[in-house]
């Protein structure tokens, strides 16, 4: 009889194990976490939580803009204590959205594009109108940059940084090797092209496409573009009704990405390693070229040689008749807010604190430090000291526009459903219609 | 008698604490769980109270069916492989041929004190497409056009996904196995012995009734393991390509994380504890049958 007590006592504990996964909303967080109403007295206390780690500050240039933005608004500010809760974005994610279901937001955080709607709708975020039309240099955030921020004709974050999440990589000398000059402009020969580099006994593009973003990300936000046009997009992240996954033209985007595939463009193992992995195959010459975002200049410096780099060239997807292409999918997708729950003083310095470390003064050292665009428009950047590749991307981001990018904006259960029909597509084991249609149906949920 | 006894008042009082921990750790998240889901519910402040149309759609939900058949899954491969193989080594171990017992007792254990991401780091490196043991050795054996991106291969990856699993805990399952078998009266060999019995014929007649209790408590938390599992797939697969490698704990965690529906991914926690204790207990009652026939 005991054993069996014992056994029972232990069945009960087994079980209750799975309940770990089952506090969705329970848990407690830490207590530096909760925001506190505006109390004046001996000076104010922010606490900042953002996904920059200080030991990644190196090979991420927004990350590195930000803090040092924090570290100079310290100087300046030594009445203020800036308390930083930093993690990987994958923690942070998660922590930010428990806190937002708990209500025990921190003062300033960052927030994704997609997020903004609903954080808003749980009056989560302060509205940032007021301080913007105080702020110096409103007039130089570029037009998009609160595409994703703004609900009901509302600001509720000023973006830091630009992502640019479709542009391809290639290696000039493997495609002067398989016979091309310069990346093809129509299809037809990029098709061509792959017969070419699979007899090389290579693939055309590296996608690591494990964590089921880069191909949604970086592939078919711009193929999709090019079908369906940016008022479709729009359509669909309003949620009106009028553009639908299932539209031919979304249908044949899915389609051409499933040619793609089918013809053997990517690397076989593309749904089994991370993108970062995707940038050492082509890194290491065992893919003709790759897809990705601004972040692939920093990541390719540190894992190709300088012949490598040299050779490293950059384009874009071609359009659908073959003409120059005029866009690529990219925009600002994350934002710093601020809690709705502050008031008074320490409102006013978080507000301060995010137009001082988010806005012109850090798009100002991203372009001198980095060479890269981002939220606002800083004119007259000499660009000379910077990498060839460096140089021929800002070039290439300025001379054409960019359309919205899926996961930086469309509802995230949507995404979910989408990058994981994406990866049975890349693995033959749906077609273009049915992840269509599994697609619209979530989109029919919201 | 009643030298150890305690008023109910002072009992209860020893009590608190354990039970307070446990409330606040367990019985409160759970009960906020299924009171959460209830709601439609994105996380914020706003929800909107839906009744049990949540439970309603996690019952119907495909991609959580997928799920509950790839834990139904891992629950019989592990209990054969963990438990099955544990038992055999188990008894190997303990039989007096074989040297250096402490050092297989070891490393044998050795991968179940390893993070579950540890454990599925390693193996995504041998079943990695161009550097991957597998593949190496398919070259290595002239069957180089065998070799393939084994996790994309969606027929077979849940058994893939298995063999670490498998592999983990076996040293764990045995140490209990063992320390069970250890407490069988060695005389009871010796006699089986004398009468003729032989190695095969011991495990099966001999050990197998005697430590039968600690079989069930093997089988138990092996299920039970087996139904929460997530770390070892999500470090592994990340449950792809696609759902297939998708089980119940990180369908919840994608809902509730990734597709921002805190009210259905905790209507489906509570869905996943109630089939959890449905499994388990279902499994205790058949083999209390079992062994009470055997009994009689």
């Amino acid at each position: 009889m005991k054993k069996r007590m014992a056994t029972i006592a232990l069945l009960m504990t087994a079980v209750m194990g799975l309940s770990a996964c089952g506090s969705s909303g329970g848990s407690g967080s830490d207590s530096g976490g909760e925001a506190s109403g505006g109390d004046s007295g001996e000076g104010i206390e922010l606490v900042v939580s953002h996904y920059y780690l200080e030991e990644e500050r190196d090979s991420n240039a927004s990350g590195d803009t930000f803090l040092t933005m924090v570290e100079q608004y310290e100087e300046e500010h030594p009445d203020v204590t800036v308390t930083q809760q930093t993690m990987s974005q994958a923690d942070f994610t998660t922590k930010i959205q428990a806190q937002a279901a708990a209500n025990e937001l921190p003062d300033v955080f960052m927030v994704k594009g997609s997020w903004v709607q609903n954080f808003v709708d749980n009056g989560v975020l302060a509205p940032m109108d007021d301080y913007l039309a105080e702020y110096e240099y409103t007039d130089t955030f570029r037009s998009d940059a609160f595409d994703a921020s703004t609900v009901d004709g509302k600001i509720y974050g000023i973006p830091n940084q630009l992502s640019m999440t479709s542009v391809v990589y290639y290696n000039a000398e493997l495609w002067a090797e398989a016979g091309y000059d310069e990346f093809p402009t129509t299809w037809d020969d990029l098709f061509a092209a792959n017969e070419k580099f699979k007899e090389m006994g290579i693939s055309t593009f590296s996608l690591g496409n494990k964590d089921k973003w880069p191909a949604e990300s970086c592939i078919i936000s711009t193929i999709g573009d090019r079908y369906t046009g940016s008022d479709w997009t729009n359509s669909i992240i309003a949620n009106d009704g009028n553009a639908k996954f299932t539209d031919q033209e979304f249908i044949d985007a899915l389609n051409l990405f499933k040619e793609m595939s089918d013809s053997g463009m990517f690397n076989a193992d593309c749904n089994t390693i991370t993108d970062t992995q995707a940038a050492e195959y082509y890194a290491q010459g065992q893919a003709a070229a790759t897809v990705s975002g601004h972040w692939e200049i920093a990541t390719l410096q540190s894992l190709a040689d300088e012949e490598l780099l040299a050779n490293t060239k950059v384009a874009l997807l071609p359009t659908n008749d073959g003409s120059e292409p005029t866009s690529f999918s990219g925009g600002c997708g994350w934002y710093f807010g601020v809690n709705a729950n502050l008031t008074g003083e320490k409102l006013d310095a978080a507000m301060e604190f995010v137009l001082a470390t988010s806005g012109y003064d850090a798009s100002v050292y991203t372009a001198e430090t980095y060479g890269l665009p981002s939220g606002n428009v800083v004119s007259d950047v000499d660009l000379s000291g910077f990498s060839q590749l460096t140089q021929d991307f800002v070039e290439l981001v300025n001379s054409v526009s960019l359309t919205p990018t899926y996961d930086l904006q469309m509802d995230g259960a949507v995404i979910e459903v989408m990058n994981t029909g994406l990866q049975d597509i890349l693995n033959g084991t749906k077609d273009a219609e049915t992840v269509a249609a599994e697609i619209q149906a979530e989109q029919d949920k919201l | 008698m009643g030298y150890l006894k305690m008023k109910k008042g002072s009992m209860l009082l020893c009590l608190l604490p354990g039970i307070i921990w446990y409330s606040f750790i367990i019985l409160v998240p759970v009960i906020l769980a299924g009171y959460y889901g209830f709601f439609d519910w994105s996380g914020g402040i706003n929800k909107t109270f839906i009744g049990i149309q949540n439970y309603i759609d996690v019952l119907k939900d495909s991609v959580f069916i997928l799920s509950l058949k790839n834990n139904l899954f891992l629950v019989v491969v592990c209990l054969i492989g963990q438990l099955g193989l544990a038992f055999l080594f188990a008894f190997m171990l303990n039989s007096r041929h074989v040297r250096l017992k402490g050092l297989h007792r070891t490393m044998s254990y050795f991968p179940a004190v390893l993070s579950a991401v540890v454990v599925g780091f390693i193996w995504s490196f041998i079943y990695d497409y161009n550097y991957g043991f597998i593949n190496a050795f398919l070259k290595l054996i002239g069957q180089g056009d065998k070799a393939q991106a084994w996790l994309s291969n969606e027929k077979i990856v849940m058994a893939l996904v298995a063999i670490p699993l498998v592999w983990q805990y076996i040293g764990y399952y045995m140490i209990i196995i063992m320390s069970a078998m250890s407490s069988v009266d060695p005389q009871i060999f010796e006699m089986a012995e004398i009468d003729g019995a032989s190695g095969w014929k011991k495990a099966v007649y001999i050990t197998l009734p005697l430590i039968k209790n600690t079989l069930i408590v093997c089988v138990t938390l092996c299920i039970a393991g087996n139904m929460k599992i997530f770390d070892l797939i999500y470090s592994l697969t990340g449950g792809g390509p696609g759902n297939s490698t998708s089980v119940m704990a990180m369908y919840a965690y994608k809902s509730s994380f990734l597709s921002y529906k805190m009210g259905y991914g905790s209507a489906m926690s509570i869905v996943i504890l109630v089939i959890s204790l449905v499994v388990v207990g279902g499994s205790q009652l058949l083999m209390r049958h079992f062994t009470k026939e055997d009994e009689g």
